[in-house]
């Protein structure tokens, strides 16, 4: 594989195996304790999919894809994206991390890790098609957020009054609540709430932005999010970010191709 | 302008034989969770579903797995309300029965109320904890209501 894929490729990687692995200090306390007392709600999970050692070992297993940072043979790259499209999947159907929407982002990342692998490159357009999808993928997921937000209770700024602005202990909101009183507390949150779905808007349409700004403006919004909620936050942005990172790397790669090849026109012939 | 956006190119080369059938089956995929996802602001019917997702009561397995691989980050405005407390939850309200202070607080209950509400449209489920037999810890649905306001779409 081309130097630049293999560059797009591990930086993607490095971001779901972070956003995966983030959280191990508090997945593993609720591992322990489904192990302990075994949960079923309304038989509605089949057996595997409520058996705690088997998720134990479906969420060890993504760490064999670091052969990725030491391999070059495509092989390794391609199993490596279908072994974390499948460990995302049964994270994402299992009754002790269902909830959690790390691995909504990290089986679409993976997913995009695959197109990555087996897409043919030959020309600018090709890449550029594999860059339109990793886009709408980003926009997609920004999508299903607006669209849930579009009630009174989000517009009013009620939802995170109650479960941010007056309940979360990581910063600004300790601080603000220790400086404003409950009215302007609750005028704050609409405010807030208003710009989190404006934001979530401006990322749904993301995919009409060219590459260069698309880059950095979903890069700062992606971290502010997680800045603006908690580190643990960085499990669902970390692989959106991850694919932002790879369109930068293989757009670069592009850009370089199409100037090769109008150099190349240009030149006098020998 | 719009002919340099890598959408433009993947939009004009969908039909032709350069673009993969992964670029191609991606693409439909990504269409039909948007639709998906659009469809709950229209329709009642398709915000029960979700709710009902949310509410860990599909009509069966393979329906509520449909509805898990589409991003839906901080849908609805949900509440579950135990003994204690009620309390508003950012995403699934079914998530605090899987949490693991949470779950303690819940054994010593003897019902789990959840609810969600959107534009109008509100649904409000009732378990049953039970402990029983010892070290398995299930809820069942003892009660669902569903009711709606109108919309002015």
């Amino acid at each position: 594989m081309k130097i630049e894929r293999i560059k797009a490729y591990k930086s993607c990687l490095l971001f779901i195996l972070a956003a995966i692995y983030i959280k191990v200090l508090f997945f593993l306390p609720m591992f322990r304790a489904n192990l302990e007392v075994e949960l079923r709600v309304s038989d509605l999970f089949p057996g595997a999919l409520s058996s705690t050692p088997f998720l134990l070992i479906i969420y060890s297993l993504p760490v064999l894809t670091c052969i990725c940072f030491i391999s070059k043979k495509k092989i390794a790259y391609l199993y490596s994206a279908i072994l974390l499209i499948l460990c995302s999947l049964i994270l994402l159907l299992h009754i002790g991390t269902y909830n959690d929407a790390t691995f909504t982002t990290s089986l679409w990342a993976s997913i995009w890790l695959l197109l990555l692998t087996l897409s043919p490159m030959d020309d600018a357009k090709q890449k550029l098609q594999l860059i339109g999808i990793g886009q709408l993928i980003i926009a997609m997921t920004f999508l299903g957020g607006f669209i849930g937000k579009l009630t009174p209770e989000y517009w009013s700024g009620e939802v995170l009054f109650n479960a941010y602005f007056m309940y979360k202990n990581n910063l600004p909101y300790p601080l603000i609540r220790s400086l404003c009183d409950t009215e302007t507390i609750r005028v704050i949150a609409k405010y807030f709430s208003v710009m989190v779905i404006l934001t979530e808007l401006f990322m749904a349409l993301s995919f009409l932005l060219p590459v260069r700004k698309f880059v950095p403006i979903g890069i700062i919004i992606c971290s502010g999010i997680v800045l603006f909620s908690h580190i643990y936050l960085f499990s669902v942005m970390g692989p959106l970010i991850g694919i932002i990172v790879s369109i930068h790397f293989l757009n670069k790669d592009s850009d370089e191709t199409l100037k090769d090849k109008a150099l190349s026109q240009n030149l006098p012939s020998l | 302008m719009f002919r340099n956006l890598p959408i433009y190119t993947l939009l004009t080369n969908l039909t032709k034989a350069t673009c993969s059938w992964y670029i191609k089956v991606s693409f439909l995929a990504i269409i039909a969770i948007c639709i998906n996802v659009i469809s709950i602001y229209f329709s009642e019917k398709a915000t029960l579903r979700v709710m009902k997702a949310f509410h860990l009561s599909s009509n069966n397995y393979s329906e509520w797995a449909l509805e898990q691989v589409t991003p839906r980050m901080y849908n609805f405005s949900n509440y579950s309300k135990s003994a204690s407390a009620k309390e508003q939850v950012n995403h699934y309200p079914t998530r605090l029965m899987t949490f693991v202070n949470s779950k303690r607080k819940l054994r010593d209950q003897a019902t789990f109320h959840i609810s969600s509400e959107y534009r109008g449209t509100r649904l409000e489920t009732i378990f049953l904890v039970s402990e029983k037999p010892e070290n398995k810890f299930s809820l069942f649905k003892i009660k669902q209501q569903e009711s709606y306001e109108n919309r002015e779409n």
